[in-house]
């Protein structure tokens, strides 16, 4: 399990040195680098050192000192971009329901654990994450390339489904060369080609509010949302 | 989406004040039927509900709109529901009933904030 020939980190919370140690022996022979941690503390302080950071944490809820989702609640408030999965063995409501809420967990796993099952659980959370990576990427690429090339002002957005890059008017007027110009730079910065460019396009343009909006698939399940002042000729 | 027609009008007041579009229903299978003709932005949904519960609504809604966002309200502390609905229902927050009007606003705002560019509504067909 490797992104551009680096092992994908994993990082396992648990104040069950036992826990740490199977988690630690089924992670690394699928091939994922494993990081330790036997309390919400100490793992706040292998985060705060680590980079690149880990991609997932396997977080138990109950453990002295800190819970779960006090810690998960720690690192979001940090905005650090990691999907979390919670491990835990007992079936107490309220701790689910904060560490939905404060901790954000992308899943509730319980304990003991399915080895197969918890690995398929980590394999959607990466496939979600890589997702979330490339709409990041792209939104800023665009951005970086638009506002480097062109005499317009670019607002870019992205969330897990669509990029969105909409071109603000400002109060200039804004010409069919400009659009015809933006939209080059914007497939240029995709890497299109021109077939691609008028097989993609085509059937993607609505009108709207006086502007035109084309929606173009990018793959991965992710689409591209370009909203454009309609230009009067 | 919430069999009891009360917290779906209490619902309803609150949202449309705070300038939300609000449709209501009152079973899984009528919020199936609307979501398939008017795509919400958010599903604020009731667990216990007679014949398909929250969960169980949210897996085969969310099998059919993955990137759907849901808040799940509930008055009764099921811990499996609860599992079902991170796992399989992806929900975003967990309200219990009552809730607090104040506290619903804000999880619906955080639902909704990465999905405020999305208002651009289609009015002319396609080109």
């Amino acid at each position: 399990m490797t992104t551009d020939g680096k092992k994908i980190k994993i990082m396992c919370v648990d104040d069950d040195e036992g826990v740490l140690k199977s988690l630690e022996r089924v992670l690394t022979t699928s091939g994922y680098q494993v990081l330790l941690a036997n309390s919400g503390l100490k793992a706040l302080e292998i985060l705060s050192k680590e980079d690149p950071l880990p991609s997932i944490l396997i977080v138990d809820q109950r453990m002295p000192g800190m819970t779960g989702s006090e810690f998960l609640r720690i690192v979001r408030d940090k905005h650090i971009g990691v999907m979390a999965i919670m491990l835990s063995g007992y079936s107490d409501f309220d701790s689910l329901v904060s560490a939905m809420n404060d901790g954000e967990i992308f899943r509730f796993v319980s304990k003991p654990w399915n080895n197969q099952m918890l690995l398929e659980v980590i394999a959607a959370a990466l496939g979600k994450k890589r997702v979330h990576a490339i709409a990041e990427a792209l939104s800023n690429n665009i951005k970086m390339i638009v506002e480097k090339s062109q005499d317009l002002r670019i607002e870019t957005n992205f969330d897990e489904d669509a990029v969105t890059v909409k071109v603000l008017e400002d109060g200039k007027v804004i010409s069919g060369g400009m659009m015809t110009s933006f939209l080059d730079t914007v497939f240029d910065a995709m890497g299109l080609s021109h077939d691609e460019r008028i097989q993609k396009v085509s059937g993607a343009i609505s009108k709207g509010h006086g502007s035109v909006m084309l929606v173009i698939n990018v793959g991965e399940g992710l689409v591209l949302k370009i909203v454009i002042p309609q230009v009067k000729e | 989406v919430d069999d009891e027609r009360g917290i779906l009008e209490s619902l309803q007041r609150l949202l449309t004040c705070a300038n939300y579009k609000a449709l209501l229903a009152e079973s899984g299978q009528e919020a199936l039927d609307l979501i398939a003709k008017e795509m919400p932005d958010l599903v604020i949904v009731d667990q216990r509900m007679p014949h398909m519960t929250g969960s169980e609504f949210l897996r085969i809604a969310r099998g059919k709109y993955p990137k759907m966002r849901a808040i799940m309200l509930s008055g009764y502390s099921d811990f499996e529901g609860l599992v079902s609905a991170v796992n399989e229902g992806e929900v975003f927050r967990f309200i219990s009933k009552p809730w607090q009007n104040q506290l619903l606003l804000e999880a619906i705002a955080s639902a909704v904030e990465k999905k405020n560019m999305d208002d651009f509504h289609k009015e002319g067909g396609v080109v």
